[in-house]
């Protein structure tokens, strides 16, 4: 009888019921509410709820020595996390993204691609806001690349500067890309008047498949000249890009922006999820992150927007200010935002196509902004 | 250390000022290579003169003519259907969410074409009216 409760105890002991402590039951609540908000909300569910159900899978307490956790050498998780850690899964699926990704609307008017240029500035203003608050510095620039708004590019440059970070920036990242549409609107209220949120855009030109054609080759070039350290990034995107506009590649096209950016997405989401292990996400540095994170968008939807006035004010031809907003480049979330608040104040204002220039030249920007941060930090 | 010493003590403020200056130096080349896109491509074709739409579109009105393809016209097809369900006058939102649930292909730029082509009109009361012909 002895024998069998001891065992009766000794399985107790290895369940997650006596394991767990507050930090895992937190956790476990985010990751609800990730799901919540992927399902019922519909905020990014293609990534919040993998990541959702990743964050209740890497937290359910088990017994460490068994290689089921996370980080735990030869757990099944850790093997499927070395693809985030080594960098291996963002240049996938910015090699999706390319493929899905048409920048004709950016080709027509590339006056458009200098507002995500300028919402690069929330990544490097929140550089210096981690220094000032004590981060170290390749951990200050890995928590800066959050406010490029462009979840891979944040896991990339995490995994190459502050591996230990990887997780409470990748979660702030993607939270911040749900929540475009709760974050943005009321900055984007608030740095424009009515009169500037009614301005229409001009019938952009016609773009040649030459064009299009050109585009990546030339993009790649001047780009990775300019910051070798993006080659990673920007050399899928482009390539991607050129695999959909030549045609004649259609199939890996196809593939690329369907089941292997979905492959990925799905890997990606779980481990990024996994990670939030209570024990190690649950720090105070990870409070800071979040704030920071926060912050970095913030300023950088309002730089955009700043930006699209001073434009308007040495330009003959106005751009209305809105479209600041898209620099950020949570593509397309961000673009729709900028449609959604435009047709509150007139809803024959279609901006939505106008959006998507900045939206795409704000992947290209975080992007070399990434490799900026990497080739200083080293 | 913290705040401003952190920053200096970081080489915070030139690393910010340099990675800003790349980031836009290297879209404002590119949107400057993409400017003369068209005029290389005319060059490379030979035909000597740039296109004419492009300049069409900057000289002339912000509306400019679309011509009814097979294409637009199957969807005009698709959005009279719509509308003939809604009634007239319409609200613009609620051809396009309708369209949406429709799983109609890329609705708000059909909408847009449809009213610079004038196939949906305004009534003056903040709703539209259909107008193909």
């Amino acid at each position: 009888m002895d024998d069998i409760l001891k065992l009766f105890a000794d399985f107790w002991s290895n369940t997650g019921f006596a394991l767990a402590d507050y930090r895992y039951i937190v956790m476990i609540a985010v990751g609800l509410t990730f799901i919540y908000l992927g399902i019922a909300k519909h905020y990014e569910p293609l990534l919040l709820v993998p990541i959702g159900f990743g964050i209740l899978m890497g937290n359910i307490p088990v017994f460490k020595g068994l290689g089921l956790a996370i980080y735990e050498d030869n757990s099944v998780l850790h093997y499927l996390y070395f693809g985030v850690t080594s960098g291996v899964y963002p240049p996938l699926i910015f090699l999706g993204i390319g493929a899905m990704t048409d920048f004709s609307t950016m080709l027509a008017r590339p006056t458009l691609m200098l507002l995500g240029a300028a919402a690069q500035m929330g990544v490097f203003l929140t550089f210096l806001g981690a220094l000032a608050l004590g981060f170290e510095p390749n951990h200050a620039a890995s928590i800066g690349i959050i406010g490029g708004a462009d979840g891979p590019t944040a896991i990339f440059l995490s995994a190459k500067l502050a591996p230990t970070l990887i997780g409470p920036i990748a979660i702030a990242a993607y939270s911040y890309m749900a929540l475009v549409p709760v974050i943005q609107p009321p900055i984007m209220r608030l740095l424009t008047s009515r009169e500037e949120r009614l301005i229409q855009m001009k019938e952009a030109r016609e773009v040649s498949k030459l064009e299009k054609i050109i585009f990546p080759i030339v993009g790649f070039l001047l780009c990775c000249f300019l910051a070798p350290a993006a080659l990673p990034l920007l050399g899928m995107l482009f390539f991607g890009n050129l695999l959909k506009e030549c045609v004649v590649a259609e199939r890996l096209a196809q593939t690329s922006r369907t089941a292997l950016i979905d492959i990925v997405t799905i890997l990606l989401g779980i481990t990024v999820g996994a990670s939030t292990q209570g024990d190690v996400f649950l720090t105070p540095s990870s409070v800071g992150i979040f704030i920071l994170g926060a912050l970095s968008f913030g300023i950088a939807t309002a730089s955009g927007v700043i930006f699209a006035k001073i434009i308007n004010f040495f330009s003959n031809e106005s751009i209305n200010p809105l479209l600041g907003a898209a620099g950020v480049s949570a593509v397309p979330d961000s673009a729709r935002v900028v449609q959604m608040v435009g047709q509150e104040e007139d809803p024959s204002n279609f901006l939505l196509m106008h959006a998507m220039a900045p939206n795409v030249s704000g992947v290209i920007g975080s992007a070399i902004a990434a490799g900026v941060l990497w080739s200083f930090m080293n | 250390m913290y705040g401003f010493e952190a920053i200096s003590e970081h080489n915070g403020w030139a690393i910010s000022i340099v990675g800003v200056l790349i980031v836009f130096t290297g879209l404002v080349t590119l949107s400057l290579l993409i400017r003369v896109f068209p005029k290389i491509i005319e060059i490379i074709e030979g035909t000597g003169k740039p296109k004419s739409q492009s300049k069409k579109s900057e000289k002339g009105s912000l509306r400019p003519e679309y011509s009814m393809d097979d294409k637009i016209k199957e969807k005009i097809k698709q959005y009279q259907y719509l509308i003939s369900w809604m009634g007239e006058p319409f609200a613009l939102p609620r051809l396009i969410d309708l369209a949406q649930k429709r799983g109609l292909d890329r609705p708000h730029a059909t909408i847009s074409q449809f009213i610079h082509a004038s196939v949906i009109q305004p009534d003056g009361k903040g709703f539209y009216l259909w107008h193909a012909s």
